[in-house]
C-alpha cells in the first residue's frame, strides 16, 4: 500500500506482469492516469522487472539505479547483506486461504499456508496463530539448482525498519514467530535477494 | 412470617408503613418495647434466612425504635442491624450503626447495652483485618457482660474472642475461648454448631486434623438440626478444607460441591469467594493448575472488593503457589511479597507464616538456597515455628539437596517422620519418602533409596485411588511423576530393561487404562445418570444449553478460512464453552459415587504372555531429557536410554507436519515440483528412521508385526513411514500402536463383536465428495452393512446403530483444535459428534475405522494420556480403530478404504491398512496422502 493511494504491490506486480485479470487491470491503468504516484510506481516496477529477471551477466548501471528506486520506494533500505543488486520479485503460486483449497480435505484447516516461486527459487511459508496471539512461520526456500549458498530470511514489517531475521538451514527451513501484520519477506541466497512483498500474516 | 412479640405486625408491614401509620403503630401498642423486641427478633432471624431481605428492612426497624425514645430498643436495632450488614460484607455501614449504638449506650449508662454493643463491633472490625480493636471490644463485653452476672451473654463474648484470636494466628487461645464458651452454651443447636465448626478451624490450624474432623462433623451434625444452611454451607467449606489439606482430595472436592450448591443462592459473595479460594487450594493440590488459577483470580477479585483482608491474602498466597508451578517465578515471588505484607499489616502470623514458606519454596525454585533458608528460619524463629515444622522441615530438606548436603538433609526428613508419623498427610508422606530417597542417594545407599522411593510412589497411587474421576487422576498423577521419573532414571543406571518397562507402564496412560477398565465415570455418563436433585438439576440444565450452544459453534466453525475475521472468535467461544462445560461436569461429578475400579499396569512377564511369538513391541520414553526406548522381542527386554534429545524429538515432529501439510498443500503439483516435496517429506521421515529405528533394528528385525507404544509428541508421528533411504517401514512390517502396553491385553480381551453387523456412515459435501463413493463402495464390498448417509446419518440414528456392531466406519469431516481436545470431533448429518457423544456410545467391542481428517489426534497430557476421539472411542468399548494422524485427501483417502476392506486379511486390520498403503504409495508417493492412518491395537 502506498500513501497516495491503497492499491497492494502484489496487483501492481500482478498488472506489470499481466497476470492480474483484463477488466481489474484495465481499472488500475485508468487510475494510474489520474494518479502520479500510482504510475510512477508502476513504471518503476515494470522496468526493474525488466531489467532484473531477465538473466543478466553485467546489469546497467540504469537498472541497478532503477533497482535502487524500486528499493526505495517499496522495500526501503534492505538490511545489510542482502544484495539489492539482484533482487527479484516472486510470485505468488499457492495460497491455502483460497476457499477453493479446502476442496479435496475431510476437515478444517487451522494454519495456512502460501508458496512463492522466482526463477531460481521456491519460499513456502506455514502459519499458525499461537495462543498468545503471536504467529508462528515455519518456512522453507527451495533453490532449484544445487547450492552451497547460505539462505537467510528477514521479515520487514510494512511501516518499520526492524527486521526479524534468521538463517535457514542446510535443507532451507526455517522457523519465526512474529506479530500478525503484512510483511516484506526478504531471502538471500548467496548474492542474490529474493523478495516477497507484502505479505499479510495472521 | 410470625408476627411480632404482642402484635400481628412483621417487618414487611412495618417497611410498607407510612411515618404516620408507623407512629400510630407505637401510640396503639399496649407495650412497644415487647413491639420493637419482637421485630429486632425478626431482623435477626432474617439475617440467617434471608439476607438481602433484612438489610433492605433494617432502617424501618431502627427508625420506629428512634421513634420510640426507647435506649435499649435503639441500641438493640443497631446492633442487629448491623450484624445484617456485617453478613451481607458491608462492614462500613456495620460500623457507622455501632458508633450510633455506642454513643446511645453510654448516655444511658446501661452496662448491657453497652456490652452488647461492644460485642456486635467484633464481627465487622475483625473481618476488615482491625484484630487489636477486635479484641478490645470482646474483652470489655466479656468485662461487661460477666459484671452484670450475664454468663451466657459472656461465653458469646468467649466465642468471639476465639474467633479473633485464630484469624490473628494464635490457635491456642482460640481453642481456650472456644472451649470456655462451649462450656456455657451446650444445648442450643445453633450456637453449638457454630463453636464446635470455629474450634475445629482452630484445631486445624495446628494440624490436629484427627480433633478437628471430628468438631467438624459435630458442628455438621448440630447444624442440619437448625434450618441455618448458611451456617451448614460454611461448615462444610471447611471440612472440605480440612480433608483436603491431608489429601483425602476427592471427599475435599464432594465436601466443596455441596457448600457451593448450599451457597449459590446466598447474598453474600464474600463467603461464597472465601469457599472458593479453599477449593481453588485444593485444586491446586491435584494438580488442576489452571482451574486454580482461574479460581483464585475470581475469588479475589470478590475478597479484594469486599474487604476480607485475611481471606484474600491466603487466596493470594494460593495464587503465588499457581504462578511457582506454571514456571512463572517472578510473577509468583511478587504475588506471595503482597500477601505475605497483607498478612503482616492485620498481624495475622500464621497466615504469614505461610505466605514466607511459599515464598521460600519460590526461592528455592529460583536458585536462591541461602534466602530460601533464611525465610525458614525466620518462620522457624516466630511464633508460629512450631506448628509449622513439617513444612519447614520439607523445605530445609529440599534445600539441603539441592546443596548436596545429602546426611543434614536425611537427618531433618528423619526428624519428622520419627515424631510426626501418625499425623503427618499422605501428600506430605510422599514428599517426605521421596526427599528422603533422594537423601539415602546421594549418601551412596542406593538400595534403601530404591526402597523410600518405591514408598512415595505407593503413597501417591493411594491418593490417586481415592481420586474419581477422569480429569482428577490425569492431573493428579501428571502433577507427581518426580518419583517414578526418579525411579526410572535409577533402572536406566542399571541398564535394567525388564524394570524400566514396568516404571514406564506405571505412569503410562493409567487413567485411559482405568477408563477402559469401566472404574471411573466419563464426562457423558455423569449427565444421563440425573438423580434430580433440585440442586444438580440446575447445573445439568445449564449444562445441556452450554452443549448446545458449542455444537453451534462448531457448525459455524466448519469451513471458516484460517484467516477470517471471525474465526478466532468463534475458536475462542468454543475454548470458553468447553471451559465451562468441563467445570459444570466437574461440579455434577463431585457428589456423585462410583465404583472404583483400577487397571493394574501390566508387569514384564504378563507382557510376554500377551505378544504374540512374531510380535515385537518398541516402547517409547523420555528420561533426564533423552528420548529412550524398550524393545521386546520373544520374550527378550532391551533398552537403550537415549536415542536423541527430547527437543531433537519435538523438532522432528514439527518438521514432518510441516512437510505433511506442504504436501497437501500441493496436492496439484505434478513433474518436478511435486517431487520435491516427496524429497522433502522423505528425507525427514529418513531422519526419523535413523533416530528411532535404526538403533533397535537389529533386535527386532525377526518379527513379522511391530507394535508401537509412543511417547509424549511421539504420539503424532508416522512410525509406519519410516524411510531407510530405500522403503518405509510398512513395506516391511504391518505396524499397530497402542498408547500403553498395559493396554493391550484389555483390548484384546475386549468383547469381541466380530460377528456383528457392519455398520457405513458417510457424510458427504461438496468439500469432500468422494465419501460418497466410498460409502457406497464399502458397503457393497461388506455386504449386509447398515448405512447411514447424509441427513439420515443423525446422532441418535448412529447410536442406535453401532450398539450391536462389529465394525463401525464413519467416512466424514473431522476437525481437532490441539488446544481443546474436548472439542475433537466429527460430522454426522444433523450435528457435530464431539468427544462427549462418543463417551455415550456403546461400542461393545466392535473395531471401528474413521476415515476423516485428525480424528486420531490426540492431546498429550503428563503420563502420556491421551485426550481426544481415540480416548473416546476406546473408552466407549472400541477393541481397534484405524484413524488418522492429519488431514486427509478426498480422493487418496477414499482409494485406501476401498483396498483395504478389499483385503480381508486374517492377520488382522493392522495387516490389512499395511497391504492398502504399501499399494497406493506405488503412485501417491507423498507420505501426505497414504500414510496418514494408522492402527490401534488390531494386531491380529
Amino acid at each position: 500500500m502506498n500513501a497516495d493511494h491503497n492499491i497492494t504491490f502484489e496487483t501492481i506486480v500482478g498488472h506489470v506482469t499481466g497476470e492480474l485479470p483484463a477488466d481489474q487491470s484495465a481499472t488500475l491503468a485508468q487510475q494510474a492516469e489520474a494518479n502520479a504516484s500510482l504510475a510512477r510506481m508502476i513504471a518503476a516496477i515494470r522496468s526493474v522487472i525488466t531489467a532484473l529477471r531477465e538473466p543478466q551477466d553485467n546489469p546497467t548501471e540504469a537498472a541497478l539505479a532503477r533497482a535502487r528506486q524500486l528499493i526505495d520506494l517499496q522495500v526501503g533500505v534492505l538490511p545489510f547483506g542482502f544484495e539489492p543488486a539482484g533482487l527479484v520479485i516472486a510470485e505468488l503460486v499457492e495460497d491455502t486461504r483460497d476457499p477453493s483449497s479446502m476442496y479435496g480435505l475431510r476437515g478444517e484447516a487451522t494454519a495456512y499456508q502460501l508458496s512463492f516461486e522466482a526463477d531460481y527459487a521456491e519460499v513456502h511459508l506455514h502459519v499458525t496463530s499461537e495462543a498468545g496471539g503471536n504467529c508462528r512461520v515455519r518456512g522453507q526456500v527451495d533453490v532449484f539448482e544445487p547450492s552451497n549458498d547460505d539462505i537467510r530470511v528477514a521479515l520487514r514489517r510494512s511501516g518499520r525498519e526492524a527486521l526479524i531475521e534468521t538463517e535457514a538451514d542446510d535443507t532451507g527451513q526455517f522457523k519465526l514467530e512474529v506479530e500478525p501484520a503484512t510483511y516484506d519477506v526478504i531471502v538471500s541466497v548467496g548474492l542474490r535477494t529474493l523478495l516477497v512483498p507484502s505479505v499479510e500474516i495472521g | 412470617m410470625d408476627g411480632a412479640q404482642g402484635t400481628s405486625v412483621s417487618l414487611v408491614d412495618l417497611h410498607a408503613m407510612s411515618d404516620l401509620e408507623r407512629a400510630e403503630l407505637l401510640r396503639s401498642a399496649t407495650d412497644p418495647s415487647a413491639l420493637l423486641a419482637g421485630l429486632t427478633s425478626q431482623l435477626s432471624n432474617l439475617t440467617l434466612t434471608d439476607l438481602t431481605l433484612a438489610t433492605s428492612l433494617a432502617p424501618a426497624l431502627i427508625g420506629l425504635a428512634d421513634s420510640a425514645a426507647i435506649t435499649s430498643a435503639r441500641v438493640d436495632a443497631r446492633a442487629t442491624a448491623s450484624n445484617a450488614m456485617s453478613y451481607a460484607n458491608r462492614f462500613d455501614r456495620a460500623l457507622l450503626l455501632l458508633e450510633e449504638a455506642r454513643e446511645i449506650a453510654a448516655a444511658a449508662t446501661d452496662l448491657k447495652d453497652q456490652a452488647r454493643v461492644e460485642l456486635a463491633f467484633v464481627q465487622p472490625l475483625a473481618r476488615l483485618g482491625r484484630f487489636s480493636d477486635a479484641v478490645r471490644c470482646a474483652e470489655a463485653a466479656v468485662r461487661l457482660y460477666q459484671s452484670v452476672d450475664d454468663l451466657i451473654m459472656a461465653a458469646k463474648g468467649n466465642s468471639n474472642l476465639g474467633v479473633i484470636h485464630r484469624m490473628r494466628g494464635d490457635a491456642e487461645s482460640a481453642i481456650r475461648h472456644f472451649d470456655l464458651a462451649l462450656s456455657a452454651l451446650r444445648g442450643d443447636l445453633a450456637v453449638e454448631a457454630q463453636l464446635e465448626s470455629n474450634r475445629a478451624e482452630a484445631l486445624l490450624d495446628l494440624a490436629r486434623f484427627r480433633e478437628a474432623e471430628t468438631s467438624f462433623r459435630r458442628a455438621i451434625d448440630a447444624f442440619s438440626e437448625t434450618p441455618h444452611r448458611r451456617g451448614l454451607a460454611i461448615v462444610e467449606g471447611n471440612l472440605a478444607d480440612l480433608l483436603g489439606r491431608q489429601g483425602r482430595l476427592q471427599a475435599s472436592i464432594r465436601h466443596f460441591e455441596r457448600a457451593q450448591r448450599m451457597m449459590e443462592d446466598d447474598e453474600a459473595p464474600g463467603d461464597a469467594a472465601r469457599l472458593g479460594a479453599e477449593r481453588a487450594e485444593v485444586l491446586l493440590s491435584v494438580g488442576l493448575i489452571d482451574e486454580a488459577v482461574e479460581t483464585f483470580g475470581q475469588s479475589l477479585k470478590v475478597l479484594d472488593a469486599h474487604g476480607f483482608a485475611n481471606e484474600a491474602a491466603r487466596a493470594r498466597t494460593g495464587l503465588g503457589l499457581c504462578q511457582a508451578r506454571l514456571g512463572q517465578l517472578e510473577a509468583a515471588e511478587a504475588t506471595l511479597q503482597q500477601a505475605a505484607s497483607d498478612f503482616a499489616g492485620i498481624d495475622a502470623r500464621s497466615g504469614l507464616a505461610d505466605a514466607h514458606l511459599a515464598l521460600a519454596r519460590v526461592l528455592l525454585e529460583q536458585g536462591r538456597l541461602d534466602a530460601a533458608w533464611a525465610l525458614t528460619d525466620d518462620v522457624m524463629n516466630g511464633d508460629r515455628g512450631h506448628v509449622k515444622r513439617v513444612e519447614i522441615a520439607m523445605l530445609r530438606a529440599r534445600i539441603l539437596l539441592e546443596q548436596q548436603e545429602y546426611s543434614r538433609a536425611l537427618e531433618t526428613v528423619d526428624a519428622v517422620l520419627n515424631t510426626d508419623d501418625a499425623g503427618l498427610r499422605p501428600l506430605t508422606q510422599a514428599d517426605l519418602l521421596y526427599h528422603r530417597g533422594r537423601a539415602l542417594l546421594g549418601d551412596g545407599m542406593r538400595d534403601a533409596a530404591i526402597a523410600e522411593i518405591e514408598a512415595s510412589i505407593n503413597e501417591i497411587e493411594r491418593i490417586r485411588g481415592t481420586l474419581l474421576g477422569d480429569r482428577l487422576r490425569t492431573a493428579w498423577l501428571g502433577d507427581q511423576l518426580a518419583p517414578y521419573q526418579h525411579l526410572l532414571a535409577l533402572a536406566l543406571e542399571e541398564n535394567d530393561a525388564r524394570r524400566v518397562f514396568e516404571v514406564i507402564e506405571s505412569i503410562k496412560s493409567r487413567t485411559l487404562l482405568d477408563v477402559i477398565r469401566g472404574g471411573i465415570e466419563l464426562a457423558d455418563q455423569v449427565v444421563r445418570v440425573s438423580r434430580g436433585d433440585a440442586g444438580e438439576a440446575h447445573l445439568v440444565r445449564e449444562l445441556t444449553t452450554l452443549r448446545t450452544e458449542l455444537n453451534l459453534t462448531f457448525d459455524r466453525l466448519h469451513g471458516t478460512q484460517p484467516d477470517s475475521e471471525g474465526r478466532e472468535a468463534l475458536a475462542r467461544r468454543s475454548r470458553l464453552l468447553e471451559r465451562d462445560i468441563a467445570t459444570l461436569e466437574g461440579r455434577i461429578a463431585a457428589t456423585r459415587r462410583f465404583g472404583e475400579i483400577f487397571g493394574r499396569p501390566i508387569d514384564a512377564t504378563g507382557l510376554c504372555h500377551a505378544l504374540d511369538s512374531d510380535v515385537a513391541l518398541l516402547e517409547y520414553f523420555v528420561s533426564n531429557g533423552q528420548v529412550g526406548a524398550v524393545v521386546v522381542r520373544d520374550g527378550q527386554f532391551i533398552v537403550h536410554g537415549s536415542l536423541l534429545s527430547e527437543a531433537a524429538m519435538h523438532e522432528m515432529t514439527e518438521r514432518i507436519a510441516f512437510q505433511v501439510d506442504r504436501g497437501l498443500a500441493g496436492a496439484s503439483r505434478s513433474g518436478v515440483r511435486a517431487q520435491r516435496l516427496v524429497h522433502h517429506a522423505q528425507r525427514e521421515l529418513q531422519e526419523l528412521h535413523q533416530a528411532l529405528i535404526q538403533p533397535l533394528e537389529d533386535h527386532f528385525d525377526t518379527a513379522s508385526h511391530l507394535i508401537v507404544a509412543p511417547h509424549g509428541a511421539l504420539f503424532g508421528v508416522p512410525f509406519h513411514a519410516a524411510f531407510d533411504g530405500t522403503s518405509f517401514l510398512v513395506e516391511r512390517y504391518p505396524l499397530s500402536y497402542t498408547p500403553s502396553s498395559s493396554l493391550l491385553p484389555t483390548l484384546q480381551d475386549a468383547p469381541q463383536s466380530r460377528a456383528g453387523r457392519t455398520v457405513v456412515i458417510g457424510v458427504a459435501d461438496e468439500l469432500a465428495p468422494e465419501i460418497l463413493e466410498e460409502s457406497l463402495a464399502l458397503a457393497e464390498t461388506l455386504r449386509d452393512a447398515t448405512l447411514l448417509l447424509g441427513a439420515d446419518a443423525t446422532l441418535d440414528a448412529v447410536r442406535e446403530a453401532v450398539a450391536d456392531a462389529g465394525l463401525v466406519h464413519f467416512a466424514t469431516h473431522g476437525a481437532f483444535p490441539s488446544h481443546d481436545p474436548f472439542a475433537a470431533r466429527l460430522r454426522l448429518g444433523d450435528q457435530w459428534m464431539s468427544v462427549r457423544d462418543v463417551y455415550a456410545l456403546e461400542l461393545n467391542g466392535c473395531a471401528v475405522t474413521l476415515s476423516a481428517c485428525e480424528a486420531g489426534r490426540s492431546a498429550v497430557l503428563a503420563g502420556d494420556e491421551l485426550f481426544g476421539l481415540i480416548r473416546a472411542f476406546l473408552a466407549a468399548g472400541a477393541s481397534s480403530m484405524i484413524t488418522s494422524l492429519w488431514a486427509v485427501h478426498d480422493e487418496s483417502t477414499r482409494e485406501l478404504m476401498e483396498t483395504m476392506y478389499r483385503t480381508q486379511n486374517a492377520a488382522g486390520r493392522a495387516s490389512m491398512l499395511a497391504t492398502a498403503q504399501r499399494r497406493l504409495l506405488e503412485h501417491r508417493r507423498h507420505p501426505a496422502f497414504w500414510a496418514p492412518f494408522f492402527c490401534i491395537g488390531g494386531a491380529s
